[in-house]
Parts: C-alpha cells; sequence; structure tokens
C-alpha cells in the first residue's frame, strides 16, 4: 500500500467516525427529554428526574443528577454524578462528571475497582446491608490516639462496599433503589402508549410481564388479549395466577375472554385455576368454559371443587340449563361429598327443575348429600 | 394462669442424682446440682448410653462442677469415671480432655480422658471417703473438652462394672431407681417432637387453632441450628405465592439480624421461647430426649423420653405426633419407611442425581469466631491435632456455614466422631494460626470467642410420605393442588471443598455449595406425614423429599412455614377426627382456607429480609 493510499483511507475512515459520531449525537439531540417528578432522599436532599423518550413518543427510561453530601468519618463531602434507570425504575448505571471523580476517606480518588464495586452494588437489589440502619455499617474501633476512634465496616457487608466509602455507597444505593423506583412505576403507567405496551409485552421478562398485568386498563387489557394470553399459558412461576388475580372485572366477565380460556384453562397450574374460579363466581357467562368447570371437578376434596360447586350455584340464570346436568352428573360420577351449605345450595337449585331434581334424588341415595 | 416456673418443666431434681446399692454408688455427671463451666451434651445418647458433662472451655479450663454424694459408709471405695480420650482417633499425642476427680477438694490420684478413644469405665483406684455427706468435683485441667458420663464408687473390690449399652441402661436405671413403667406426662391431642424452627411454628399453629399441645425438646433452648448454641440465620423467603400469609409466624418470632456464627444475642432464643410459653395450649419439656414409641397397630399411640438432666422417664400420649427432630427419629422408631444417601438418577430421573446411588449426604459444621482483646491472647500450640501448614491453615477470624465435615459419614450412628473431628480442626486451625503461621503476628490479640458444642445438620434421614419431591418437579415447577409451604431458596447441594479434599483426603473439613434457582413452590401437603404411620405429621429437614430437592427445603424460615401448616392440619385431624392422608383425601379445602389466612401476626413488618437466597421469581 502507498503512503497516499493510506493516508486517503486514513480520512476516509476518519470522516465515517465523525459521521457516526455526529449522528448518534444527532440521535441523542433529537432524542426528547422532558422532566418527570421530584423526589426526596432520605437525607432530603431534592432530586429531579428526567423522562427519556426514543422516536419521540416512546419512553426509554430516566435519568436523574444526583448531588448529595456524603460523610465519612467526620470528614463530610459532595459527591455527584448521573443515575439512569430503565422505565420500570429498575437501576441502569451511573455515569461521572469529567473533573469530578469520586472520593473516598481522606480525599482519595476511586480506583477503578472501586467503580466497578459501585456499579456492581448499585446493580444489587438484595445487598448485605438492605435491612440495616445507617449506623450498624461500622463499629467504632479506638484508635491508637486518645480519643481518636475510627469506623471498621462490619464483616456481614464488607465484600459489597468499598472500604473508605462505606456510606456513600450506602447512601447512593438508597437514592438508586429507594422511593424512586416506585414513584418511576407510576410515572411510567402515564406513558403507556401502544408502542411502549407492544415493546415490554415483547421484553419476556417477568418482571415487566407482573408490572404490566397489574397496570393496563380494560381497553388496554382488551388490546392486548392475545399477548395476556400467551403469558397465561406460557409463563413459569406464579405469573398466571397474578394475571388471573388482577385483571379487570370487566375482562373476566367478559364472554370473549373466557371462551379464550376454555383451551387455556386446563393447562393452568392449580393456583391459576383457583384464582380464575374465584374470579368467575357470579360471572360466569362461557357455556363452553362452564363445560370445562364441570369436568374439572375431581373425587378429592379440594377448595377447587367447592369454588365450581359456589360458581354453578350462583349463576343458574345465565346459562344453558343442560350444562347443570353436565355439573351434577360430574358430582355424581366423582362421588363428591358435599357438605352443609353445599347441601343446602345443590337444594336450591334444582327446586323448580324437574330433570334436576332426579340428580338430587340420585346424590342422595349415594348419600354424597348432607 | 400458668406462671413461668410451672410451663417450663425443665425436670430439674433439687439434688443430685445418685444412687446407691448396698455398697455401690452411682453419680450421673449431668446430675451434678452444680455443673460450674462444664457443658451438658446429650447429642449422642443413642451412640454411647448418657449425656454427659464437657469441659468446653476453648483452651482455657472451665469451672469445676460440683455436687454432694451420700454415702451409705464412711472407707474405702474403688472409683470408676466412664469417659474417653476423644482425640485417641486421630492422635497419639497427650490427650485434649484431662481432668481430675476432687474428693472433698482434694484431687484422687489419676488423670482421666487420656485413654481409650471409646466410652469405657477407668478405674480411679481406692479413695478414702471420710465423711457420709462428701463433695464430689470434676476439676477441668486443659479446656479441651474433657468429658464425663457418670462415676462409681464401689465397697466392692472385685466391682466391675458393665459397659455393653442395653446392659449399662438397665444398670443406670436400676441404681438411679429410675422406674420401668415411665411417668405419665399427660395425654394430649397432639405431641411435637423437637424444638427447631419446625417443631416450634407446629406448635404455635396448632394451639392457636385450639389444639391442646405438647412440645419436647432435648436442649434447654429452643430454635436448633437457629439458637444461640449453634447460631445458623435463618434463610428463604416467607409470605410467598401461593399462600403469601404462611410465614408471619416465622416473622413473629424470628431474630431480626441476620448472619452465621454471630455473638450470642443474634439468635434471640429468648424471643421463641416467649411466643411458646404465651400460649396456653402449649406445654413445653425443655431438656427432655424422645427415645421411644408405643404403637398401636400403625400408628403410634405414645412417644417415650427422658431428662437429659435426671434420667427420669416420662411417656405422652395423643392421638396425632409430629416428627420435628431433623432426623426423622421418631418416624424410624415408629417404622416409617426412609431415605438416606443419594438417590441415583433412575429414581427419579433428576438431572443432578448421580448414575449410582451413595451415601453421600450433606455435613455437619461446628461453626467458630475469635474477638479482638486490648492484650495478646496466647493459645496453647497443641500436638493432638491434625497437622496444619501454611497451605492447609486458614487464617480466618470466622468459621460459617463452609466449615462442614462429615459428608457420607452415618450422622445418626457415628455423630460424636464428626462434631469432634468439626472441633480438632477448629482447634488445629487456630494453633497454628496463633504459634505458627505467617500472620501470626496479625492474629497476637485474637481470642477464640465461641466454637459451638452443638453441631449443626443439614441432612440426615429423610421420611418416605405419600409424595417424595423431586428436582424435575422443582426445575419445571410442576405444581399439585397440595402445595403448602412454598419452598423458594436454590436447590443448594454441598461437595467437599476441592483443595480441601485433596489436602485432607481422609476427612475433609471445607464445603462448596452448587446451585439451581427455582420458581417459589409450594411443597406437596404428602410430603409432610408418613407414608406407613398412619399419625405422624413431620416439618424439618427429614420430610419427604430426594436429596437433590432437599437441597431447597431445608432451609428454616421454610421449614418454620411447614410447622405452620402441620400445626393447621392438626387442628384439622382433631376436628374431623381423622389422619393426615384423611386431610389430603377429604378435607383438604379446609386446609387451603387456613393457609391462606396464616397463622401469624399479619400487622407486623416483614423482618425477615434477611438471608433471602436468590429466587427465579425476580
Ligand atoms: C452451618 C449450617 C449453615 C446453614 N445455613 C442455613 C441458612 O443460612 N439458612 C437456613 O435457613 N438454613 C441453613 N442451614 C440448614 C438448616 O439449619 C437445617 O436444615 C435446619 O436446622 C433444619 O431445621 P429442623 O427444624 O429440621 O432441625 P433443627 O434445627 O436441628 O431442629 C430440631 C430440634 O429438635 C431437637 N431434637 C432432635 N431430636 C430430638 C429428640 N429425639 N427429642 C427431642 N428433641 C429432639 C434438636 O435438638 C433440635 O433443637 C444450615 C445448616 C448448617 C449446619
Amino acid at each position: 500500500m502507498n503512503k497516499n493510499k493510506l493516508t486517503s483511507s486514513m480520512i476516509i475512515t476518519l470522516i465515517a467516525v465523525i459521521i457516526l459520531l455526529s449522528s448518534s449525537f444527532d440521535i441523542r439531540f433529537i432524542n426528547k427529554s422532558e422532566p418527570a417528578f421530584h423526589f426526596l432522599t432520605e437525607d432530603s436532599i431534592n432530586i429531579e428526574v428526567i423522562a427519556l423518550f426514543e422516536q419521540d413518543s416512546v419512553l426509554s427510561g430516566y435519568k436523574a443528577y444526583v448531588f448529595s453530601p456524603v460523610c465519612e468519618d467526620t470528614t463530610c463531602y459532595p459527591v455527584e454524578l448521573e443515575f439512569y434507570w430503565d422505565v420500570l425504575g429498575r437501576f441502569q448505571r451511573y455515569e461521572i462528571f469529567p473533573g469530578r471523580e469520586l472520593t473516598k476517606l481522606d480525599h482519595k480518588p476511586f480506583t477503578d475497582a472501586d467503580y466497578k464495586t459501585l456499579s456492581k452494588l448499585l446493580l444489587n437489589n438484595e445487598p448485605a446491608f438492605l435491612e440495616m440502619k445507617r449506623e450498624d455499617l461500622v463499629v467504632k474501633v479506638k484508635k491508637d490516639t486518645v480519643d481518636g476512634y475510627t469506623g471498621a465496616t462490619i464483616a456481614a457487608i464488607k465484600n459489597e462496599v468499598i472500604a473508605g466509602a462505606v456510606y456513600s455507597c450506602y447512601t447512593l444505593w438508597h437514592i438508586a433503589h429507594g422511593i424512586v423506583a416506585d414513584s418511576i412505576k407510576n410515572h411510567t403507567q402515564k406513558h403507556f402508549n401502544q408502542e411502549l405496551l407492544k415493546k415490554l409485552f415483547d421484553s419476556g421478562e417477568i418482571e415487566v410481564a407482573y408490572y404490566l398485568t397489574s397496570r393496563l386498563n380494560e381497553d388496554q387489557c382488551f388490546t392486548f388479549l392475545p399477548e395476556i394470553q400467551k403469558l397465561l399459558s406460557e409463563s413459569g412461576g406464579f405469573l398466571a395466577q397474578h394475571i388471573l388475580d388482577q385483571l379487570p372485572q370487566k375482562v373476566i366477565s367478559s364472554e370473549s375472554f373466557q371462551n379464550s380460556m376454555v383451551s387455556i384453562m386446563p393447562n393452568l397450574d392449580y393456583y391459576a385455576q383457583k384464582s380464575l374460579l374465584q374470579r368467575l363466581d357470579g360471572t360466569l357467562t362461557s357455556d363452553k368454559l362452564g363445560k370445562v368447570l364441570a369436568e374439572s371437578i375431581e373425587p378429592r376434596g379440594s377448595l377447587h371443587n367447592e369454588l365450581i360447586i359456589e360458581i354453578f350455584c350462583d349463576n343458574k340464570s345465565q346459562l344453558d340449563p343442560e350444562l347443570y346436568q353436565t355439573f351434577l352428573q360430574q358430582l355424581l360420577t366423582k362421588q363428591v361429598m358435599l357438605n352443609k351449605i353445599q347441601s343446602e345450595n345443590i337444594k336450591e337449585l334444582v327446586k323448580n327443575d324437574k330433570q334436576l331434581k332426579v340428580y338430587l334424588k340420585n346424590l342422595k341415595q349415594k348419600g354424597l348429600v348432607q | 394462669m400458668k406462671t413461668l416456673t410451672t410451663l417450663i418443666i425443665t425436670l430439674i431434681l433439687s439434688q443430685t442424682l445418685w444412687a446407691k446399692s448396698k455398697e455401690t454408688i452411682f453419680v450421673e455427671a449431668e446430675s451434678f446440682s452444680n455443673t460450674g463451666g462444664w457443658v451438658i451434651d446429650q447429642q449422642f445418647i443413642n451412640e454411647m448410653g448418657s449425656p454427659y458433662l464437657m469441659a468446653h472451655g476453648m483452651g482455657i479450663p472451665v469451672k469445676d462442677a460440683e455436687t454432694i454424694v451420700k454415702f451409705p459408709k464412711t472407707g474405702k471405695y474403688y472409683l470408676f469415671v466412664r469417659t474417653k480420650d476423644w482425640a485417641a482417633q486421630w492422635s497419639d499425642a497427650e490427650a485434649p480432655g484431662r481432668f481430675q476427680v476432687l474428693i472433698n477438694g482434694k484431687p484422687v490420684n489419676k488423670t482421666f480422658g487420656t485413654e481409650k478413644n471409646d466410652w469405657d469405665w477407668i478405674k480411679g483406684g481406692e479413695v478414702e471417703i471420710t465423711q457420709k455427706e462428701t463433695s464430689i468435683a470434676l476439676h477441668d485441667l486443659s479446656g479441651f473438652n474433657g468429658r464425663c458420663d457418670a462415676l462409681i464408687f464401689s465397697a466392692d473390690p472385685e466391682f466391675n462394672p458393665v459397659n455393653e449399652l442395653n446392659a449399662l441402661t438397665a444398670y443406670r436405671h436400676k441404681m438411679l431407681g429410675i422406674p420401668d413403667k415411665p411417668k405419665n406426662a399427660g395425654t394430649y391431642d397432639f405431641v411435637v417432637v423437637g424444638g427447631g424452627m419446625g417443631g416450634v411454628c407446629a406448635a404455635i399453629s396448632a394451639a392457636r387453632l385450639g389444639v391442646k399441645v405438647a412440645l419436647i425438646q432435648n436442649r434447654p433452648v429452643l430454635g436448633g441450628n437457629n439458637s444461640s448454641e449453634v447460631r445458623v440465620h435463618l434463610g428463604a423467603r416467607i409470605k410467598q405465592d401461593p399462600w403469601p400469609n404462611l410465614g408471619n409466624l416465622v416473622n413473629e418470632i424470628g431474630p431480626e439480624r441476620g448472619g452465621n456464627a454471630q455473638p450470642k444475642d443474634y439468635y434471640e432464643d429468648d424471643k421463641k421461647l416467649k411466643a411458646v410459653l404465651a400460649e396456653k395450649n402449649i406445654t413445653l419439656f425443655l431438656n427432655c430426649n424422645a427415645d421411644g414409641v408405643e404403637m398401636e397397630g400403625n400408628k403410634i399411640a405414645a412417644v417415650t423420653a427422658q431428662s437429659i438432666i435426671t434420667g427420669e422417664r416420662f411417656i405422652f400420649k395423643a392421638p396425632l405426633f409430629a416428627d420435628c427432630t431433623g432426623d426423622g427419629t421418631i418416624g424410624v422408631l415408629a417404622g416409617a419407611d426412609f431415605m438416606q444417601g443419594r438417590e441415583s438418577r433412575d429414581v427419579f430421573g433428576e438431572p443432578t442425581a448421580p448414575e449410582v446411588s451413595d451415601n453421600l449426604t450433606m455435613g455437619a459444621s461446628v461453626q467458630w469466631f475469635s474477638n479482638k482483646k486490648e492484650k495478646p491472647a496466647p493459645f496453647p500450640d497443641i500436638k493432638w491435632g491434625i497437622e496444619m501448614n501454611e497451605e492447609k491453615s486458614h487464617a480466618l477470624t470466622r468459621g460459617d456455614w463452609d466449615w462442614e465435615t462429615g459428608m457420607g459419614v452415618d450422622q445418626t450412628k457415628d455423630f460424636e466422631r464428626v462434631r469432634d473431628y468439626g472441633m480438632l480442626v477448629v482447634f488445629s486451625n487456630w494453633s497454628y494460626i496463633k504459634n505458627h503461621s505467617s500472620v501470626k503476628d496479625k492474629f497476637a490479640n485474637e481470642q477464640l470467642q465461641w466454637v459451638a458444642f452443638i453441631a449443626g445438620k443439614r441432612e440426615t434421614r429423610r421420611l418416605v410420605g405419600d409424595y417424595v419431591l423431586n428436582e424435575n418437579d422443582l426445575r419445571n415447577h410442576t405444581v399439585y393442588p397440595d402445595g403448602t409451604a412454598p419452598t423458594t431458596w436454590t436447590m443448594d447441594l454441598h461437595y467437599p471443598h476441592p483443595e480441601n479434599a485433596e489436602l485432607f483426603p481422609d476427612a475433609p473439613f471445607r464445603s462448596i455449595a452448587k446451585h439451581i434457582e427455582i420458581y417459589p413452590y409450594p411443597i406437596p401437603f404428602r410430603c409432610l406425614y408418613s407414608k406407613n404411620v398412619d399419625n405422624l405429621l413431620m416439618a424439618g429437614r427429614h420430610i419427604s423429599v430426594s436429596h437433590v430437592a432437599l437441597g431447597t427445603t431445608r432451609l428454616m424460615r421454610t421449614i418454620g412455614m411447614m410447622g405452620e401448616v402441620i400445626g393447621m392440619a392438626a387442628s384439622v385431624c382433631k376436628k374431623e377426627n381423622t389422619t393426615p392422608r384423611g386431610i389430603y383425601n377429604n378435607y383438604f379445602a379446609q386446609m387451603e382456607k387456613l393457609m391462606d389466612k396464616g397463622v401469624g401476626d399479619t400487622s407486623l413488618p416483614n423482618k425477615q429480609t434477611y438471608n433471602l437466597g436468590g429466587t427465579l421469581k425476580k
């Protein structure tokens, strides 16, 4: 490669880098940000949180300029940095300002390792000092000098904090994880729009799913019903139960939702089924789902059975009369022992229906009714 | 209202138990009227026959234990002392646990604790008794765990004491006048054996639901591994799906501060005791070791127990029992099926199980810590320890959970050796650090402040229930309709520390943990009662789970919630006159309603936020 070629290729690279830099600068520049809210830290420092947007209207996170005095031992000094959170108020990262690096006891600057430790600590939701009071972080040890005391970090937290900056660690963690997290969650809810919700559902994160499904309004639920159904069928842990506990009653009562549960319900775990049953009491409108419920009656005594029996006894007018036959037949086949209240309710249920009375007779014959 | 003194039946006789046949007098060490600095150790009764006194001074001789013995006549007696040289199995050097017997303040011409590596009667030779009421004392010479089970004074020169366990027990009872028929300790709705987190919560939960309970605990304190005797902090999460109100009880009685091997007050023994004493339906029997059952068919009709101080025997009758011993002791006595060691992969199809089953269990821990003193605190340069050097030793001031030994040893049969080895390595290490290590100057003012003598166990036997929870249930979150206490800790299994195992191939004493995260998982009710003993509930590390699943269920907050659940089950059993299996089949809806409420105080702030462990819920 000759010299000319080299310089020209260098120039091209340089231009490319400049374009790249300026374009990324452009994106940042174009992206909207707006003041979101203020909060007070435990030391009564007022902090303003800024909402950040991408593509103008889609919320992408939050940041705040944090300026707080911290005292280590007897010296106090300001700590200054910028915090970033995601839209759920989960701490993401911090940035320091050039020339305003963090310092430890005796004004020693933070080392690279200290910055890393701070990062790791701030990203930890359950640090060892979670439940500790500030005054418990160090034990007072007598210094060699008369009257002098110095603090030694207690062993339980030593590995997670920076020696000589224990209080900074504690203070900053509480700013990053304190009241601000809930405030962000509430603020984000105000900015729910189609794009943001889609993005959040697509994230596949369980924590996001918990958050979303407890905050969506009825219309949003109907719009994202396929996504919600997907979560119900595929999620792990107790998410399905949580969703069924949280969905607005109007959604649960709708026939479209109940029909969609015909295929989902049998695959839900016991606890999610139980939550659904609790919500369906008095609101079962889908005959198809009713059939599924009747058929899921089990021989073993359980709350699950009790709830299904309640649903049928409380829903009489709204459902296909044939469904009651299926229900009573299931009680017979599975030989479910009915307690006193249930027996009374079943008697009440069949009172004006000749066909159903036959089932009651059979139940009595088998000694299942009291 | 019952007062504190009548409620805690600590079963202490006002006078030492000593007994005489015509010419022979038997004196139980643990019954000395003043035990001085010696501790009562009942952990190995089933191995060596009795509770004993031990001089646990961490290198500083403890205060004399003393009692007055009444002799039928003055004159010449032959003295026998039941003891052992506890370190002899590891070392030929001078024995660590040396002590003397003082008669009216004067030492007998013999040092005890220096011979035999197993319990036996050691001849003390001729002694002259000059007064009918004579002071007998145990005088510790070393502070290193000398131990004494009992003493015999015989005027008969031909006398030879028995040492075979059954014969010795019979002889003890005869000499101490303990009748064959145990004293009736009452009839209850529910007898709970073991006062760890599981037992305490089971007793309180049942009592609050109107069940009359006897709680039997073989130590002077409640809490088991979470007591100040073992000092393990509570772990895992309470108040979880699907039963967010389970665990309020653990929150009521659990310590507010976390940390293993911390100062005594961290473990708040009193809080647990007060909570139990506050329940008028509980009668508490401390210092009482359950060691037998009476059966009627497949049911336990009664449990028998012995005071670890006086040796007196008691019988407790009830229609329902709970084994909360951690070892499944009551189940095993009653003939319950049990599991031990690691199941092979084909038993439950568990990915973490070994190809071939083996006897590996997790180990036991003797935790410890030192404190910095104002002045140098010397420690003896012991010769009877295991060999240490720079590479083998650990320059630490605290021994946490990972000081763990005895993996693969049957900790229900050979546990004294495990505990003693646990202590031996602590002393050996400390002696090296203090006297030889390159960092010994740094440790000059450090003094060994606390070393456990009650070893913390993690795994011995697991009783088989109607269901055995396994790794796949937890990994796949296959939940069952009879789910109860949610287990949240990782499947956390311990193995010998590779480097330590290389340095100490015969008996490693440091461990590592491997974790698999899970979603909160409600433990099936069918894991909380025995499959073949019809009226036995259980809560503790010995419930019906595979070795791998025990990795998560053995955590004490979880065990506290199991206790809460079986207390509820006791109330349903009482109300419906049914068995635990009967509840599962016919009355589980009642359990669900009870679990939905919980029995704990819902108004208290949750203080159980330390040592939560990872979970997939996050
Ligand atoms: C070093 C160590 C660290 C650990 N770390 C943790 C941790 O961080 N968090 C956590 O939650 N768990 C931890 N564990 C596990 C946990 O401590 C055990 O699994 C737990 O103790 C089991 O509780 P338990 O109620 O079954 O048994 P225990 O706590 O042992 O309680 C049983 C009680 O019953 C008494 N008893 C036994 N037999 C009889 C009898 N025959 N008669 C009368 N009373 C009897 C015992 O003396 C004991 O007090 C740890 C264990 C160890 C050893």
